[in-house]
């Protein structure tokens, strides 16, 4: 947190090797949660580029009190959400969202090298409804808590812990029956 | 897989990496973006956080360890890896920030002769360039795209206000300041960036760092670029377009007097 505060600080008066630190510091973690969200190698390397582009951008506006860790991961959570409502404008076939199967096949430039398990949870998570699934991510992985969680959705504590119960259930089934095979 | 804490360690256990290069050329537009938008209202901080600390006894006591402790923090996380990694971003800012410079150019086709030919600018923004037998003045702080020509050998004025001559002006652009990334970008094909050639580690890859071009038509041998680690200057820049080549060697050790800039004292000696 003192790291994270300082980085901060050194950032908001310029020094790039402060935010080099950020990003060094940060990528795996939300290439990992982006990954774990939409499924789809490509678009989580998109997302988390642009939410390392915007931050580059926004040294004005950045508290040094705030979470860094929280602030970054709530970045990529809203960045995924507005693909996603961009996606379902533009598309009127019902497709519920980004999920694309992942490829074993390393693209040329691929920036995201995914370990057996990762891509073994992200195509599990991608059988699970969305909103249970970025509940289940970001209370997991991303260490939020319920209320953190739910100003993000918008929606109640009760709710948040309810999606979480759902969609841990279900992940749980599909890992089961996954490992089994 | 029976409990939340099973699931959570499953969570944990899958693991993500990265490509190296990738995350090399990522930092550079995240480098580049935040070098866009470098905010000069920062130096403003200061004095609010300096009223803010001043107000009572105990938040001076209270800022005075949060310096001490951040100092100590600073030096052991900064100083270790500040000259680590240097991305191009890095160089091509470095670059653009020196007062003078020598570039050698040497550009070399089938069936031709090797060419060379020369620049050297000034602190206060004027060139002077060889190429064959002409030599060329020009003043960045005046017009940009103009310059005076000489014969060399002669030192008769061979063409007043010409435009400037191609090679000054794959350096520079029409902006009139040199740039890496205007070189760079004056090759005919898709750069999509300038990314870390990844070298043996040898003594030489700790002085300099290699870089390639970012590009589907450029094989990573055809475009090169070192520069200095600890500096961050860029030294030698090497691009074979189709079957020739052009060499670029930077210099910066030596400062030539006014006097060679000024197209009045060449024509008296």
């Amino acid at each position: 947190m003192v790291e994270d505060r300082l980085l901060i600080w050194k950032f908001k008066l310029g020094n790039r090797d402060a935010l080099r630190r950020i990003y060094e510091k940060y990528k795996n973690e939300l290439l990992k949660l982006a990954v774990a969200l939409v499924n789809d190698v490509s678009t989580a390397e998109d997302v988390v580029q642009d939410v390392f582009v915007g931050f580059a951008q926004s040294a004005d506006k950045i508290q040094p009190r705030g979470n860094l860790k929280k602030y970054l991961i709530t970045c990529v959570a809203n960045r995924i959400r507005n693909r996603k409502r961009d996606r379902q404008r533009h598309e009127t076939s019902g497709i519920d969202d980004l999920d694309f199967a992942i490829s074993d096949v390393n693209r040329p430039e691929q920036w995201a090298i995914l370990s057996e398990e990762l891509a073994l949870l992200s195509n599990a998570m991608a059988q699970i409804p969305y909103e249970q699934r970025e509940v289940v991510t970001l209370y997991m992985q991303g260490g939020m808590t319920f209320r953190q969680i739910a100003k993000i959705q918008n929606a109640s504590v009760n709710t948040i812990q309810g999606r979480y119960r759902y969609g841990l259930n279900k992940l749980r089934s599909i890992l089961n029956s996954e490992i089994d095979k | 897989m029976k409990s939340a804490d099973e699931i959570k360690k499953f969570f944990k256990s899958a693991a993500i990496d990265t490509n190296p290069n990738m995350d090399e050329a990522v930092l550079n537009k995240v480098l580049i973006a935040n070098q866009k938008t470098t905010n000069p209202k920062s130096a403003s901080i200061v004095p609010k956080l300096r009223r803010i600390i001043m107000k009572s006894p105990i938040t001076k006591l209270a800022a005075a360890a949060v310096i001490v402790i951040a100092v100590f923090i600073g030096i052991e996380q900064f100083d270790t890896n500040s000259s680590s990694s240097v991305v191009w971003a890095d160089v091509a800012e470095r670059f653009e920030s020196v007062p003078f410079f020598n570039i050698t150019i040497y550009v070399g086709e089938p069936a031709t002769k090797t060419k060379k030919m020369e620049i050297w600018r000034s602190e206060d923004s004027r060139i002077r360039a060889h190429e064959g037998n002409k030599v060329f003045f020009t003043d960045f702080s005046k017009d940009k795209n103009k310059c005076t020509i000489f014969d060399r050998s002669t030192k008769k004025l061979v063409n007043g206000d010409e435009n400037l001559p191609s090679f000054i002006r794959r350096l520079c652009g029409n902006e009139g300041r040199f740039s890496l990334d205007t070189l760079t970008k004056s090759f005919p094909s898709d750069v999509k960036g300038i990314i870390p050639l990844e070298t043996a580690d040898t003594a030489a890859s700790n002085e300099i760092v290699l870089f390639r071009a970012k590009a589907k038509e450029i094989p990573p041998e055809a475009l090169k670029i070192w520069a200095l680690r600890k500096s961050k200057l860029p030294i030698r820049f090497f691009v074979t377009p189709d079957d020739g080549y052009i060499d670029l060697f930077f210099d910066y050790s030596e400062q030539k007097d006014a006097s060679f800039f000024d197209p009045g004292a060449f024509t008296s000696q």
